[in-house]
C-alpha cells in the first residue's frame, strides 16, 4: 500500500479503475444538487433568488483553497522525497484549482453587483483570493518556463509552498479585519447561521464539485504521466545527438 | 547508520520550514505595519477617535461602516437621502444623493465611501437629526450594502421577528 505513493504506475492503474466511478458519482450529485438549488431551495429573506449563486460560489471557493493545500503538500513531498507521483499530482491539480478560483471570483462579482452595489472592492478577503489566483498562475508559468522540466518542477514547488501562508489569511481575513465580505456562515463555533434547506444544496454541490475535481485530477494525472515520458525521451534524444 | 540520503532529506525539510517561517514572520510584520490600510472601513467610534487625534480631518476621503439606525432614513424633495450610521456606541449622520443598493435597509449593515465634513451652517440637515454646529457629518459618494452571514427563507425570518416581538 505504501508503494502506491511512490510508484506512479500503480496509481495509474488504480486511477483507470476509479475514473468511471468518480465521474458517475459527481454527475449524480451534480444533477441532484442543481435540482435542489433551483427548485428545492427557498429564496433568501433579503437576497431573494440571488442566494442561488451561493451554491456555486461557496463550493468553488472551498475547493480553490483545498486544491491549493493539496498542491502545496504534494510539492513538499516531491521536493523532499523526489517522488514522481507527488510532482505529477501537483502538476495535474494546478489548472483545476485555477479554474475553481476563477469561478469563485466571477460568481462572487456577479453576486456583488446587485447585493453590495459593486463588482469589486479591494477588501482583505477579495484581495487575498485574487492573490491565490496569481499564485496558481505563477505555479503554472514557472512549470513551463524551463527547458529542463525537472528544474521547473523544483522552482514551482518552492513557489507553491511559499503561497501556503496565504491560506490562513484568506480564511481569517473576514474575522480579523473589517471587510465588505460577510464572515463565514458554516465553520462558526456556534451553530451554522444558514438555514438547513439552504445548507443541504450547498453540501450536495460541494460533494459534486469535489468528485468532479478528483475525476479531472486522475484524468490529468494519466495525461501528465504520458507527457513526462515524452519529455524524458526528448531529453535523452537531444543528449545523444 | 544514517545514509547520506536521509541527511539530505532532513536538510531539505529544515530548509523548507525555515523558508516558511521567515516568510510568515515578514508577512506578519508587513500586515501589522499596514493594519490601518488593510481594514476596509472605520466604524463611527473609530472615526470619532481618529478625529480627536487629528488623523482624520475635515474633507478626508474615508469609508465609514456600521448599521443604518432604525427610523433615521429620510428623503427630501431634492432627492437627497439622510440617515445615521451607528455601531451602537457612536453615530454619524450621512447625506447621500444617488442610487441605493438592493440590500439597503434600516437596521442593516452599510458602508459609505465619501468625505467627512464639519458642519459650519452651510449644510441643512432635517430637524430630527439634531446636528450641532461644528459637529461633523459624512458626505457619501457611494453606498455599499453589507450583507451579514445569515441565510434563511422569508418565512423563518418572519417567525424569528414574531418571536422577538413576543419576548419584548
Amino acid at each position: 500500500m505504501k508503494n502506491i505513493f511512490i510508484n506512479p504506475g500503480q496509481l495509474n492503474k488504480l486511477s483507470e479503475f476509479l475514473s468511471p466511478w468518480l465521474a458517475i458519482i459527481s454527475f449524480i450529485f451534480l444533477i441532484f444538487g442543481l435540482w435542489l438549488s433551483f427548485f428545492y431551495s427557498p429564496i433568501d429573506y433579503q437576497q431573494g433568488n440571488a442566494v442561488r449563486i451561493l451554491y456555486i460560489h461557496a463550493p468553488s471557493a472551498w475547493l480553490s483553497m483545498l486544491i491549493y493545500s493539496f498542491l502545496a503538500i504534494n510539492s513538499f513531498f516531491g521536493l523532499v522525497f523526489g517522488h514522481v507521483t507527488a510532482f505529477t499530482l501537483a502538476r495535474a491539480a494546478a489548472p483545476i484549482g485555477l479554474t475553481f478560483t476563477a469561478i469563485c471570483l466571477v460568481t462572487g462579482s456577479v453576486w456583488g453587483k446587485p447585493m453590495w452595489g459593486t463588482w469589486w472592492v479591494w477588501d482583505a478577503r477579495l484581495t487575498s483570493v485574487l492573490v491565490l489566483f496569481f499564485f496558481y498562475i505563477g505555479y503554472i508559468i514557472f512549470l513551463k518556463s524551463f527547458s529542463d522540466f525537472t528544474k521547473g518542477e523544483k522552482f514551482s514547488s518552492i513557489l507553491s509552498i511559499i503561497g501556503i501562508v496565504n491560506l490562513p489569511i484568506i480564511k481569517f481575513s473576514v474575522d480579523y479585519w473589517n471587510t465588505l465580505h460577510q464572515p463565514a456562515s458554516i465553520s462558526k463555533f456556534s451553530s451554522p447561521s444558514i438555514h438547513i434547506d439552504m445548507l443541504i444544496p450547498l453540501i450536495v454541490m460541494f460533494l459534486s464539485f469535489l468528485f468532479l475535481f478528483l475525476y479531472i485530477l486522475i484524468l490529468r494525472f494519466q495525461a501528465e504521466l504520458i507527457i513526462r515520458k515524452i519529455n524524458i525521451n526528448n531529453m535523452k534524444f537531444y543528449k545523444d545527438s | 547508520m544514517k545514509s547520506i540520503k536521509m541527511v539530505r532529506r532532513r536538510k531539505k525539510i529544515y530548509r523548507i520550514i525555515s523558508l516558511l517561517l521567515i516568510i510568515s514572520i515578514s508577512l506578519f510584520l508587513i500586515i501589522y505595519a499596514l493594519r490601518d490600510n488593510v481594514i476596509f472601513f472605520y466604524s463611527p467610534s473609530e472615526v470619532r477617535e481618529k478625529v480627536a487625534k487629528k488623523e482624520i480631518i475635515d474633507g478626508s476621503l474615508i469609508r465609514l461602516g456600521g448599521l443604518v439606525q432604525e427610523n433615521s432614513f429620510l428623503r427630501n424633495n431634492k432627492s437627497q437621502i439622510f440617515f445615521v450610521i451607528t455601531d451602537y456606541k457612536k453615530e454619524i449622520s450621512v447625506v447621500y444623493s444617488g442610487i441605493l443598493p438592493d440590500l439597503f435597509e434600516e437596521g442593516q449593515g452599510v458602508i459609505a465611501e465619501g468625505f467627512l465634513r464639519i458642519n459650519e451652517n452651510s449644510m441643512k440637515f432635517p430637524e430630527k437629526f439634531s446636528l450641532k454646529k461644528n459637529d461633523f457629518y459624512f458626505e457619501a459618494q457611494t453606498i455599499l450594502a453589507k450583507h451579514d452571514e445569515n441565510y434563511m427563507p422569508p418565512e423563518v425570518a418572519d417567525a424569528l421577528e414574531m418571536e422577538m416581538n413576543d419576548n419584548d
